[in-house]
């Protein structure tokens, strides 16, 4: 017991003081930035004090830190934007997976996929430009494409009083094949389920049919007239 | 005759007196003399004075060095000045008013130099510390907007 007790407190010292050394790479706490306020302050004091030769010499080496931690300052900036340019990245990459986007937009998805791995690579090994380079046009090529839902994979027949459902006219949807002459493909995939599998012309609403894939197309889901589909 | 004797007496210090006084090379003499003095009494009363002038002047230079911190920033050459200012104030109490006039002269033309050598270190040490405390404020205002 006394053992565990101690492994808890040694982990959530580690903890803390990770925690300290993830706060600390504040710019503020860049050890040139802090150099180069002691030599200002230095320098002062022997302004102060008449020893002018010291005071120029102080003030010449704060210069000189004051341009590291410009460096420093300067890397943090292009580190953060890359960060922030990483994170939308990945961000839109999930999205677009998220939507069907690796299915529907396969080359564009892989593109932008191999365009995140060196843009994610360039940052582990610190050039922040290339990985800014590479995040945006992960962004950039998946901004192209819209967030439409993949084509689907069943459908339920409709009442609809002015254009009834058969399997001619669900072929004729866009969303389905576009074409009324592939209706025989839905009807073969669902004879079975017909109440009269002989007979084509006898569907009735609510009845769920499965759309096979005809050109390697992605479908996923069942029709919802209120989404819009990929055509 | 006692009468006779007395006028003969009188007459003839009258006749000396006057043979005196009338020596034109004798007047002469005495007048240089008592002029010579003169003149030295006020040459010596100008070196005094002068010594006196030099001696402030050499104060005023010491003090507009000090002021500037001289006595820190440039060590060496001001304590040669103010030997030199030192020598010239125990010939001055000497009397030795030449000296003590050369030695002032000198030590105020050091303390000149140092003063201006030491204006020069100053101008110098102020302009680098102005550029570097703007720097380094720029530097803050960048990384604060940066948010970093």
């Amino acid at each position: 017991m006394e053992r565990k007790t101690m492994l808890i407190i040694i982990l959530v010292i580690t903890l803390v003081l990770l925690g300290i050394i993830a706060v600390g790479e504040s710019f503020f706490d860049n050890p040139d930035y802090k150099k180069a306020k002691e030599l200002n302050r230095m320098a002062e004091k022997a302004f102060a004090e008449g020893d002018y030769d010291k005071a120029y010499e102080y003030a010449e080496e704060a210069k000189k830190y004051t341009e590291k931690a410009d460096e420093y300052a300067s890397m943090l900036v292009l580190r953060n934007k890359a960060n922030t340019l990483m994170y939308k990245a990945s961000k839109r990459l999930e999205f677009v997976k998220n939507q069907g986007g690796e299915k529907t937009h396969p080359k564009e998805y892989e593109k932008a996929r191999a365009d995140y791995k060196i843009a994610q690579s360039a940052y582990d090994s610190e050039q922040y430009e290339r990985s800014i380079e590479y995040a945006n046009l992960v962004i950039e090529s998946l901004e192209s494409i819209v967030p439409k839902s993949p084509l689907p994979k069943y459908y339920r027949v409709r009442l609809i009083m002015k254009r009834r459902d058969c399997f001619w006219r669900i072929a004729e949807y866009k969303f389905i094949y576009d074409n009324p002459w592939k209706w025989t493909v839905i009807y073969e995939a669902n004879k079975q389920k017909l109440r009269e599998p002989d007979n084509p012309n006898l569907i009735f609403p609510g009845q769920i049919f499965l759309i096979p894939s005809i050109n390697g197309e992605f479908r996923e889901g069942t029709y919802d007239p209120n989404k819009k589909y990929i055509q | 005759m006692k009468r006779i004797i007395i006028i003969s007496v009188a007459f003839a210090t009258l006749i000396f007196a006057v043979s005196c006084a009338t020596s034109p090379e004798k007047a002469a003499k005495t007048a240089k003399e008592e002029k010579k003095a003169a003149e030295q009494k006020v040459s010596e009363k100008d070196i005094v004075e002068n010594t006196e002038t030099l001696r402030t002047e050499a104060e005023t230079s010491l003090s507009a060095a000090r002021n500037i911190k001289a006595d820190v920033a440039m060590k060496e050459e001001f304590e040669k000045a103010l030997a030199l200012y030192e020598r010239a104030q125990s010939e001055q109490e000497k009397g030795n008013y030449k000296k003590a006039s050369d030695l002032f002269s000198k030590a105020k033309q050091l303390f000149e130099e140092v003063h201006q050598k030491t204006e020069e270190k100053r101008v110098q040490a102020e302009k680098s510390m102005d550029e570097s405390k703007t720097q380094l404020q720029q530097l803050e205002e960048k990384a604060k907007a940066a948010g970093i």
